[in-house]
């Protein structure tokens, strides 16, 4: 495996320069990597991946932590900015729910916990990859990450849950349906993607390729996807239905399925960022002032 | 191996409770009414799931509801209280169902991970859902976590939902409670 840079493409380049400045200058320390988990583009080697030659647009793959970011993500939150909110809005609510405005120790102590790891993130949009990944992660890696948040009564919790303040830091991202219709262009363009890549007559040959790889492993397919993939039995132990995961991870990371799959998507989504770019662009500065928000909330608390 | 542990023995609890609860329910007339097509089934932690895995989220043992669902939504409230619910119509209209605070000894990640099979009756089917829980519950257009991920904040519903997941939903986790 090596390490690549990032090219992104040139539209996209000069608009990133621009909306991601003040953020560098808003919170740098706290966006930047927190530890080991911090998110870091790192993709395979580039290869012939059939994509359109005219789209310059290419998907960009972490293999450190089985994520796959668009051209479109890069105008919502990133994965730590995500966590940085969704720990900002668990602080704003301890202090709602508290009786003395204070942020509880055991809320701390999980908004610490969160903030130490891989964030929440859509690992197998195309389908179980990373093989190495998966192995050393097992199927944890699905498991539900984010803080719990405060316990109090219900009335409480619904004027607090109901705050203005608390539902700014929802974050801004495809994989959020926006409680407002403001930011909601981010997860549907990035649906229309993704319908379009399943489709796409050069995703389904992939599929094919991968599941002749399943098949010659002696499992069975998963004949209801459109992605393909090992079929799994409600009967197998965790063990069993990680093993017969990780082949259908290795038969795609062979053909380099994900990456050609994402290159595919990528190449949709390339249009739509042209013809939505300044639409785009506002989401990707309120993101950059919601996260500067949550940076002072966690500053203020001692979390970062 | 710790984890295989803690399911069989989470799951004989559960199995009592689900075995109880039915004649909870008989017990209660307004019960019968979101049963209108689909029996309440437990996580999918149940029935051996395959991807259940245990993890400490918190020392303290915390109450596992945060919200009660709306009367007129006609989610079935049981006795243990509920982690959610699923409507198939937006608008929060149709038949519903209900998913039950099945408590564990530990705060645990559960989810229905084939809805073709456990729920049944509920693949490609929700058009509507409420979160209950004090955690955030994922969906997915593909079965076992796999394809889009809608995510879905703790204290939120969501009354129709985008092209993507709408009617399409085949998979989700949740985080269970500790008892």
């Amino acid at each position: 495996m090596v390490s690549l840079e990032r090219e992104p493409p040139n539209v996209l380049a000069r608009v990133l320069l621009v909306v991601t400045a003040p953020m560098l200058v808003v919170g740098c320390s706290a966006l930047g990597p927190p530890g080991p988990a911090a998110p870091s583009p790192q993709s395979t080697p580039p290869g012939s991946t059939g994509v359109p030659a005219s789209s310059n647009y290419r998907a960009v793959l972490d293999w450190r932590q089985a994520t796959i970011e668009l051209p479109l993500d890069h105008f919502g939150m990133s994965l730590r900015e995500q966590q940085l909110v969704t720990v900002a809005a668990s602080v704003l609510f301890a202090r709602c729910v508290d009786p003395k405005h204070a942020v509880s120790h055991i809320a701390k102590d999980r908004a610490r916990r969160y903030l130490r790891v891989e964030p929440d993130a859509t690992h197998w949009l195309f389908g179980y990859w990373d093989a190495s990944y998966l192995k050393k992660r097992g199927l944890e890696v699905n498991a539900v990450h984010a803080p719990t948040l405060s316990a109090a009564d219900q009335a409480t919790s619904l004027q607090c849950a109901a705050d203005p303040i608390y539902a700014e830091m929802e974050p801004i991202s495809a994989d959020v349906q926006p409680r407002t219709g403001e930011f909601d262009g981010l997860s549907r363009w990035s649906a229309e993607a993704y319908e379009k890549t399943v489709a796409d007559a050069r995703v389904a040959d992939l599929v094919h390729r991968v599941d002749d790889c399943i098949l010659q492993a002696g499992l069975t397919l998963d004949r209801t996807s459109p992605l393909g993939g090992v079929a799994v039995d409600d009967a197998w132990s965790e063990p069993e239905t990680l093993k017969a995961l990780v082949v259908e991870a290795t038969c795609r990371d062979r053909v380099d399925f994900v990456q050609r799959a994402s290159d595919v998507a990528a190449a949709y989504q390339a249009p739509m960022v042209t013809d939505h770019l300044e639409e785009l662009t506002k989401m990707r500065a309120a993101a950059t002032v919601r996260v500067a928000k949550a940076v002072d909330i966690l500053r203020e608390v001692g979390l970062i | 191996m710790t984890v295989k542990t803690d399911v069989r023995s989470t799951g004989r609890r559960i199995a009592l409770a689900l075995a109880l609860t039915p004649l909870l329910l008989l017990w209660n007339p307004a019960a019968s009414f979101a049963e209108e097509n689909v029996g309440p089934t437990p996580p999918a932690t149940t029935t051996n799931s395959p991807t259940v895995k245990t993890s400490e989220t918190g020392s303290k043992v915390t109450p596992a509801i945060a919200l009660p669902p709306d009367p007129q939504t006609g989610c079935i409230v049981y006795p243990g209280g509920i982690y959610g619910c699923w409507w198939e119509r937006s608008g929060y209209r149709g038949a519903t169902l209900s998913i039950p605070a099945v408590k564990f000894a530990k705060d645990t990640t559960c989810g229905y991970y084939d809805l073709t099979a456990n729920p049944s009756g509920w693949a490609n089917r929700i058009s509507a859902v409420a979160n209950w829980t004090r955690s955030p519950h994922y969906y997915y257009n593909q079965k076992n976590a796999k394809g889009s991920r809608l995510t879905v904040a703790a204290f939120t519903s969501k009354s129709s939902l985008s092209s993507t997941f709408d009617n399409r939903i085949l998979s989700m986790t949740l985080t269970c409670y500790a008892a």
